[in-house]
């Protein structure tokens, strides 16, 4: 099974908190948040991988992202990915997520022209930074298969290599059981697994394994749909909101803060059952 | 001439009509002031049905607020299917050229809209916090990034229609005089679209033995802090003593099991809640996390770290042992 994963690097999530907007220039200041491959993508690696040592075939990662991406890729490389293909022009900037899946689409069959046309596309179900869930659908549309999003368990059978994958979806009310025909693109939320830890054996073989580049020079496209000018979504001017609040203090022993804390609580309107007993709720 | 339609996806939910759709019927209605002061009319409000909307669901929709009601049938159409589905829509849009489509932030919606996105080329703005119309009659929708740290303007400007998806639980929902909407049926043609490549094969539903946390007036929420199973526990043992109480968690409480219920989970991968008391005891405070709770009447936190960021969002701090603090608390609720 020929598995492509799609990876995005993006600023550590951790450290979202110390993000500022300067007030004179407008624009993001971030400096100081280093970046990490997006946690569902480690997730869709992960998943890829266990697929892999079921069925066999290889692991492809796919990154749009500056030159930089590059380590991250290399990260990937090392969890246990085969090949690796980042995707850097600075024509490719500026892309809204139209844009962005059509430039992966473009080097998903670039790659498949080369080595093999891919069974399965994996996403992560959203990036920690844009978190826009779009990416996995719209690289499904534009490709032409099957796609699939927000899933917390695929289930590929016994044996020989599967046509159909039984997929579960995470929805409001519970879950969705679906089954999915193969090619496909499938976004996998975080719940779906815990990505293994990479070992200093991967590290070092990581170093030796294919890593191809596509720029705009070797990978073809429409111009009309790459980076800003493919982008029909334009962005405008960003603010941070205001969620700050008058942060009173209560203090003293467990006995009095709690004391105190009914007399506030009742303030609030909320409905105290006496006796705890509120099984109905 | 009132020639702008906003479309609003109503999504079937058990047979009634998902409460996004009522959400984003409010905001559109509020949107549409400025349309009509601007253009001299107000745009047609119209919800969009798909599949055997049933008799309920119906009249619910024909009495919403809104002008006209689209039914989507087909024989493809019965059981849920995002490609099909998508497809359907895609033929109402070119014939009715929509100015506006919203969609909630559900599991469907976030399928569907993108991919009518792809279909339409056009653009497609995700979780809105926000929508309105600005003094140039453009349509802005507010869009959170870095896990709601930084909400970024969106504008679609060249492309019909303006998608956008808006999370459920944010706009509050304003009862609207009905209009006895028209309901136009509509038939798209889909004998050449390929239904068997993904089949809803079963729908589990999860049974809950609580309020959903978005709709709880009293939500107990817990973090990592908590640290183990046991002390989970105190959290449900204080949710009893209140009337349309809930559970909520973090992320790392879901990941550690304590939580077992995905569905509690407050913030950008999870719920946007708006109760009267929120209490969260063992959060630090990240963004994914705040956002989720901004709109709340009252929020107390307790957290052992004096700097945590969460007390910033708070009304009240308390500082110290999560787990002493909510024992004395419940031996004090006893007592009531
Ligand atoms: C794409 C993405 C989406 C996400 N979406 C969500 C989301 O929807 N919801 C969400 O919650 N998170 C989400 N997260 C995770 C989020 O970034 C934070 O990691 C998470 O909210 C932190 O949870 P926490 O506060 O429980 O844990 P921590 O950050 O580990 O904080 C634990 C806190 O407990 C305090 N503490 C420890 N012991 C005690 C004690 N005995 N008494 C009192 N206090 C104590 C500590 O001082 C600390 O402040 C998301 C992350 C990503 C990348
Ligand atoms: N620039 C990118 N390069 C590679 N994969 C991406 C990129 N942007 C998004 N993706 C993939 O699409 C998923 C959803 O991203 P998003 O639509 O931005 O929330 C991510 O988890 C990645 O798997």
């Amino acid at each position: 099974m020929n598995i492509g994963v799609l990876v995005k690097p993006v600023p550590d999530p951790e450290q979202y908190n110390t993000i500022t907007i300067d007030p004179q220039t407008k624009r993001l200041n971030r400096e100081g948040v280093p970046s990490i491959v997006n946690p569902a993508d480690k997730c869709a690696i992960e998943e890829a991988l266990r697929l892999k040592e079921k069925f066999g075939g290889k692991v492809v990662v796919f990154g749009m992202a500056p030159p930089d991406g590059r380590e991250k890729l290399l990260e990937c490389l090392a969890m246990g990915a085969d090949e690796a293909v980042l995707v850097s022009d600075r024509a490719f900037g500026g892309a809204d997520t139209l844009a962005t899946s059509y430039t992966l689409v473009k080097a998903l069959e670039k790659k498949a022209a080369e080595g093999g046309s891919f069974d399965l596309i994996l996403a992560g179900n959203e990036s920690a930074d844009g978190a826009t869930g779009h990416v996995p659908a719209q690289v499904g549309e534009q490709i032409g298969y099957n796609h699939l999003s927000g899933i917390v368990k695929i289930e590929s059978g016994s044996e020989s290599e599967p046509s159909t994958l039984t997929v579960f979806q995470k929805y409001e009310n519970g879950k969705n059981e679906f089954t999915i025909k193969l090619p496909a693109v499938i976004g996998v939320s975080r719940d779906i697994n815990k990505p293994r830890y990479t070992s200093a054996m991967g590290v070092i073989k990581a170093k030796k394994k294919p890593f191809d580049i596509y720029d705009t020079i070797n990978l073809e496209h429409d111009k009309e749909r790459i980076g800003l000018a493919g982008s029909p979504t334009k962005a405008g001017a960003i603010f941070s909101p205001d969620t700050r609040r008058k942060s009173e203090e209560l203090s003293g022993s467990p006995e009095e803060i709690a004391e105190e804390l009914v007399k506030r609580i009742k303030a609030t309107g909320a409905v105290i059952v006496s006796g705890g007993g509120c099984h109905e709720r | 001439m009132r020639d702008k339609k906003i479309f609003i996806y109503a999504e079937d939910d058990c047979g009634k009509v998902n409460s996004a759709y009522f959400e984003l019927l409010s905001k559109a209605c509020e949107i549409n002031k400025t349309i009509e002061a601007q253009d001299g009319a107000p745009a047609e409000l119209c919800a969009v049905a798909v599949g055997a909307a049933g008799e309920e669901a119906m009249k619910s929709l024909v009495d919403s607020g809104a002008d006209v009601v689209y039914n989507i049938k087909g024989s493809k159409l019965d059981v849920y299917n995002p490609s099909v589905f998508s497809e359907a829509l895609t033929q109402l849009c070119k014939a009715e050229v929509p100015y506006i489509f919203l969609f909630g932030s559900t599991a469907q919606g976030t399928e569907i809209a993108p991919t009518l996105g792809v279909k339409l080329h056009t653009g497609v703005a995700a979780h809105c916090v926000d929508l309105r119309i600005d003094g140039e009659g453009a349509f802005v929708q507010d869009v959170p990034a870095f896990g709601g740290k930084v909400i970024g303007e969106i504008i679609t400007p060249d492309t019909l229609p303006q998608i956008a998806t808006v999370k459920p639980g944010l706009f509050q929902v304003t009862k609207l005089p009905s209009k006895a909407a028209k309901i136009v049926s509509f038939q798209p043609i889909l004998d050449e679209v390929e239904s068997g490549g993904i089949v809803l094969k079963e729908v589990h539903i999860k049974k809950r033995n609580s309020l959903p946390v978005d709709k709880a007036e009293v939500i107990i929420c817990g973090g990592f802090g908590m640290g183990c199973d046991e002390n989970w526990e105190l959290l449900e043992k204080v949710a009893n003593y209140f009337e349309k109480s809930a559970v909520g968690c973090t992320r790392p409480a879901l990941d550690e099991d304590w939580a077992v219920d995905e569905g509690t989970m407050i913030g950008t991968s999870g719920k946007t809640v708006r109760p009267k008391l929120y209490i969260g005891a063992g959060i630090s405070g990240a963004m994914h996390h705040v956002c989720g709770i901004s709109d709340s009447d009252f929020i107390i936190s307790i957290n052992k770290d004096e700097n945590a960021e969460i007390f910033k969002t708070s009304d009240l701090k308390i500082v110290g042992d999560a787990v002493r603090i909510l024992t004395a608390l419940e031996k004090r609720l006893s007592k009531e």
